[in-house]
């Protein structure tokens, strides 16, 4: 899936995108819930303390209104009370002038007092204040009647507290329940009563209170009727609603419920009673109530979250709530992050646009350069300079990191190429010089003897194995006349080809001096005198300072006779047949070609028969093992003692075998080179003492 | 292989610490003609720590002593242990360079030559 640059880099961009976009919808969305929430909080509350500040109002001016009715009804009845007292003076007033006798003056006075009606049928009444019998009263079953022990249906003697209270004050009011005329029902009635003192009477008449209620109720009612149209004009939110219940659970003002109690009174989801619930939440009036309520659109279901704030107004025993809908509170936050959703959208998909356009411009000299890179492959390189040159086209034309990446592209070209080319030559160099050290190892191996005619006074095995195709060891024997046979083993200082070279020149030398003063001296061949001869022709112009060690002997066959001369080699080791093994280093001087007039000392040996020489070059002993360790004189030493002397080739080939086996896996890194020459002169010859001396 | 040098009047000692073989020989032959072409003509070879000696080890020297005979120059070899001085022995290096068994004989040695 995210195999290309562009997949990765496009999925990276539409992540962050995505996330970011995600991210700020939810806190704009949660940060506009919340600010929606106050402020419709903030509303709700408004509108209901107004609300409850009008209700308050109302109540006041009904209150007020109340109260002065009652104080108007009370002046009233005073007055008309002063009327009849009126009245009643005027008659006592005759009868005092004698114009009418007293009882004609009370007779007339109760007469007229009788059919005197007013309000809603109000009467007066007289009682006597000494007797408390009814002297006048339009119902004729109390007319005339004691009235001393008349109770009203709650139980209150009216009349004597009547009697006490004009007893005290000559005049006041009395509250009790009494039957109307023509009604069955019992009222709450005021009475106002005086006691008219020249006849003893007391003169009373009633007003009933709930003439004042009804009045309170009609303009309650009034005030209800103001609320439920201001009600329904004020909406919360888009649908949420103003209510008001009572304390006994009546609805008053609901815009789905008709008024009345509560259809659906208890909560549908907890069950419990809706309005004692918010009855109690009144008690908190800031905290919202949350519960679930039908909506005016959907009457009959009862699924929708709202909350609501009550208030409790008390003298009035009311409780106003103020309900909204939870879903319209969250909608403006919804409705924003609609917005913001499709307003995201539109971005995302421009910047989705723009960064496919921008990542395949940036993929696109990147696949031509991966297009170039593959044809060069496909190609093997030989159409290299045409992908150079389109490469540099491309780095001229992209200034950014591909411009720069096809820029060393092609020069990383032109430099494999290059190098290809010197590759190849150097390949065909090497191949060259690689045919040619192969020659010159043949050639080097051409110049050292292989065999000798076969004589039974010896046996004579030598071999030289160069670390590389060519090197500086050599060996030689030759026979220098009939009776004489020399044997020499030399090393050039370094390897390789100077080595081989110096050597080449060396080994010359060395044979055809030797032959030289065989041919030009009479007394024998001195090889002391080879290498002094030898040195001199050699340290001449040797400005590299190479030099070569050499050890030569000439053997004087039916002797056994051997001279020895040493320029700076390992001594060779004479081995006995009686197993001994004796290194000869008596001798010691400076290797061929270092020290213009150098001389070198001569020793000579007797050998006996089955007496082995062992000529060796360094290359044996500093054989080394992967520890760091040399083959050593030592081991050299003890596995030529352990030789059984039967042949040179077995002797040499037990050595190298040893060899191979201590350097193991090493690398052999100098030349190695042996000579093993057996002495075996007819046995039958006495044998002589064959300690060396030195004779020169 | 590793060469310390330090000076002493008007000549310079080289501790040699290692092998001077085929390979080594190039860098021992470096820091010696560094030396002489820089005016060093009294050069003590310190084989104290010298394991070992090549014949390619020993061309140096020649090369060196070589180099030093038309400046009045002299080198000397001191502290070789018991296989290098086999080796120089071998090839009769004293009868070119002198051998002392310490450092300060070979300078006493040099000084009494010079």
């Amino acid at each position: 899936m995210f195999t290309s640059f562009k997949s990765k880099l496009l999925t990276l961009i539409v992540g962050i995108l995505l996330t970011a976009s995600v991210a700020f919808m939810i806190m704009t969305s949660r940060a506009v819930e919340r600010e929606t929430l106050k402020a419709a909080e903030k509303t709700t509350q408004d509108e209901l303390n107004l609300v409850m500040l009008a209700i308050a109002n109302e109540y006041q001016s009904l209150s007020y209104h109340r109260e002065y009715a009652l104080s108007r009804y009370k002046e009233q009845v005073k007055n008309l009370v002063a009327v009849v007292m009126y009245r009643l003076e005027a008659r006592r007033e005759l009868a005092l002038r004698g114009l009418i006798t007293e009882k004609e003056a009370k007779q007339t006075a109760l007469d007229s007092l009788k059919p005197i009606r007013y309000g809603h049928n109000d009467y007066f009444f007289a009682v006597d204040y000494q007797t408390l019998r009814s002297i006048s009263h339009p119902d004729p079953a109390i007319m005339g009647t004691d009235m001393t022990n008349f109770q009203d249906i709650k139980g209150k003697y009216v009349v004597r507290e009547q009697q006490r209270v004009v007893r005290e004050h000559g005049e006041g009011y009395v509250s009790h329940w009494h039957i109307r005329l023509g009604e069955a029902q019992p009222r709450e009635k005021l009475t106002y009563v005086r006691l008219f003192k020249p006849w003893g009477w007391i003169v009373g008449t009633g007003i009933y209170i709930d003439d004042i209620e009804s009045e309170t109720q009609r303009k309650l009612q009034h005030i209800l009727e103001q609320l439920r149209q201001d009600f329904a004009r004020i909406t919360i939110g888009e649908s949420g609603y103003l209510f008001l219940f009572d304390g006994s659970g009546r609805l008053l003002i609901h815009p789905s419920v008709a008024a009345g109690y509560a259809t659906r009174s208890s909560e549908p989801v907890t069950g419990s009673g809706q309005l004692q619930a918010m009855m109690n939440a009144a008690k908190t009036p800031d905290v919202p109530y949350r519960y679930t309520w039908n909506h005016p659109r959907d009457p009959h279901n009862y699924r929708y979250a709202k909350q609501a704030y009550v208030r409790y107004f008390q003298p009035l025993d009311w409780y106003v709530g103020a309900s909204v809908y939870l879903d319209e509170l969250r909608a403006p936050a919804r409705a924003i992050v609609k917005q913001q959703a499709f307003l995201t959208t539109i971005v995302f998909l421009l910047a989705l646009a723009l960064s496919w356009l921008l990542v395949s411009r940036m993929a696109k000299p990147l696949n031509r350069l991966a297009a170039y890179t593959q044809q060069l492959a496909e190609r093997d390189f030989s159409n290299s300079e045409a992908v150079a040159s389109a490469l540099d086209l491309l780095a001229a034309s992209c200034r950014d990191e591909v411009g720069r990446l096809a820029r060393i592209f092609a020069s990383m070209i032109r430099a494999l190429q290059d190098y290809i080319g010197k590759l190849t030559e150097t390949t065909a160099a090497r191949e060259r010089i690689e045919s040619e050290l192969r020659v010159a190892h043949d050639i080097q191996m051409g110049m050292l003897p292989k065999v000798l005619a076969e004589r039974p006074e010896f046996d004579i095995y030598a071999t030289v194995q160069p670390a590389r195709e060519v090197g500086g060891d050599f060996y030689d024997f030759f026979f220098v006349d009939e009776n004489h046979i020399c044997l020499a083993v030399g090393d050039v200082s370094g390897k390789g080809v100077p080595a081989s070279l110096f050597m080449a020149v060396s080994k010359t030398l060395v044979r055809l001096t030797t032959t030289l003063i065989r041919a030009f001296t009479a007394e024998g061949t001195p090889p002391d005198e080879v290498l002094r001869r030898v040195n001199a022709e050699l340290v001449r112009e040797n400005d590299q300072c190479m030099f070569v060690t050499i050890f030569l002997s000439i053997l004087q066959l039916d002797t056994g006779e051997a001279q020895y001369a040493n320029a700076g080699h390992n001594p060779p080791f004479l081995m006995s047949t009686d197993g001994t093994v004796r290194a000869l280093d008596e001798l010691r001087a400076p290797p061929v070609g270092v020290k213009a007039n150098a001389s070198y000392g001569k020793r000579v040996l007797r050998l006996l028969p089955g007496d082995m020489l062992f000529l060796y070059t360094d290359g044996i002993t500093e054989a080394e093992n992967s520890a760091g360790m040399f083959f050593s004189e030592d081991r050299l030493r003890q596995c030529l003692a352990s030789d059984d002397r039967r042949s040179s080739r077995l002797c040499a080939q037990r050595v190298l075998d040893e060899v191979a086996t201590f350097r193991d896996r090493c690398p052999q890194n100098d030349d190695m080179t042996l000579l093993v020459f057996q002495y075996r002169r007819n046995a039958s010859r006495r044998p002589e003492p064959r300690t060396g001396e030195t004779v020169a | 292989m590793r060469v310390v040098v330090s000076k002493f009047e008007s000549g310079a000692v080289l501790n040699v610490d290692g092998r001077i073989d085929a390979v080594t020989a190039p860098q021992f032959r470096d820091q010696l003609m560094t030396l002489i072409d820089s005016g060093y003509t009294r050069i003590i070879i310190d084989c104290a720590l010298l394991a070992y000696i090549s014949s390619a080890g020993l061309r140096v020297l020649y090369e060196a002593a070589n180099k030093l005979e038309p400046h009045q120059g002299r080198m000397a070899i001191c502290r070789a242990n018991a296989d290098v001085r086999r080796v120089l022995e071998m090839v009769d290096i004293a009868s070119e360079i002198p051998i002392f068994a310490t450092q300060e004989e070979a300078i006493q040695g040099l000084r009494y030559l010079g």
